[in-house]
């Protein structure tokens, strides 16, 4: 038989139960379409930007105390820890991928015949390349057209490491995407 | 074309989002549902997040509690000189012997010297006249 201290304890343990996954449920429904675009912009398809959407709710999941208080707080938390994933993967990725790469680049250009979906799709695949920092903040930058002080707010770096990235990226991108169409089937000339 | 100004043109184009839907409500309630499963699975490692400050402060106020405890007691005997104790100085001389009272300090110098210093708290303090 349960004393009234233990009811009491039980109870408040319920409600604490009941708020946080009210909490977590809030948080989901704030950030997650927010979330998806960036994921979807970072991976290479729709199902790897659902999986990296996933991962990063379960770790607010597993970390609840962790998560900041205040929507301002919630998002660079989640943006990072997101980035932190993709990173992950893509470290893992990469050692794969480097003998790969340029099998799947020759099929895309043999497949494409119109000039327009080809620049489309080297664009997208150099992007899939660079780390996936450098590439958020392309991506935030670019495409989301955030400042540059938003940027660094969001990913909790400088400004200068912002603007460092971006010229950087750039200049990898420009590299690839020049060097992909002046040898579009990954010949060696050696 | 130039490629370095052409970068945000290009992927502006190349961007899925233009042409993909974003998530599908049906899709994100399935993300919502696993994080919620994820969350309940784990409560422990919740509570004991929020808690654990909690606990390390009850640790800490106890300790404070019982080290105050021990001194007290500890300190008790010394500070009872009312209590009927005969503190040391109004001792008579004939109640324990004389080399009880002093002190004695012994060390050595660099040079091997061994130096020997006896305290008596009771000097003579009249010496007889030569």
């Amino acid at each position: 038989m349960m004393t009234g201290q233990a009811i009491a304890m039980s109870v408040t343990a319920g409600r604490s139960a009941d708020d946080a996954a009210g909490r977590l449920g809030a948080l989901f429904d704030t950030h997650h379409q927010r979330l998806y675009r960036l994921a979807r912009r970072l991976s290479r398809n729709a199902d790897d930007a659902r999986d990296l959407v996933q991962e990063t709710f379960l770790r607010a999941a597993r970390h609840a105390a962790s998560v900041p208080e205040g929507a301002d707080h919630e998002e660079p938390w989640l943006v990072r820890v997101m980035v932190n994933i993709a990173r992950d993967r893509w470290r893992q990725m990469e050692v794969r991928r480097r003998g790969a790469t340029e099998v799947a680049w020759r099929a895309t250009s043999t497949h494409d015949s119109e000039s327009a979906l080809l620049a489309r799709s080297i664009i997208w695949q150099a992007l899939q390349r660079l780390a996936p920092r450098r590439r958020a903040i392309l991506v935030l930058y670019e495409l989301e057209g955030m400042a540059i002080p938003a940027i660094a707010r969001l990913l909790g770096v400088t400004a200068v490491t912002v603007r460092w990235h971006l010229s950087i990226g750039r200049r990898e991108l420009a590299a690839l995407v020049d060097g992909q169409r002046k040898d579009p089937v990954g010949e060696r000339h050696d | 074309m130039n490629v370095m100004t052409d970068i945000k043109r290009l992927l502006q184009e190349a961007d899925p989002l233009r042409t993909e839907e974003t998530l599908s409500p049906g899709d994100a309630q399935v993300l919502r549902t696993a994080m919620l499963e994820e969350a309940a699975t784990a409560p422990k490692s919740l509570a004991s997040a929020w808690h654990r400050p909690l606990a390390l402060a009850a640790i800490v106020i106890v300790m404070i509690g019982i080290s105050g405890a021990t001194g007290d007691r500890a300190l008790k005997p010394f500070s009872s000189t009312s209590s009927g104790t005969v503190s040391p100085s109004a001792r008579s001389e004939g109640d324990r012997p004389v080399d009880a009272q002093r002190t004695q300090i012994q060390f050595a110098t660099p040079g091997g010297t061994r130096v020997i210093w006896v305290l008596d708290p009771n000097p003579p303090l009249a010496e007889p006249m030569p």
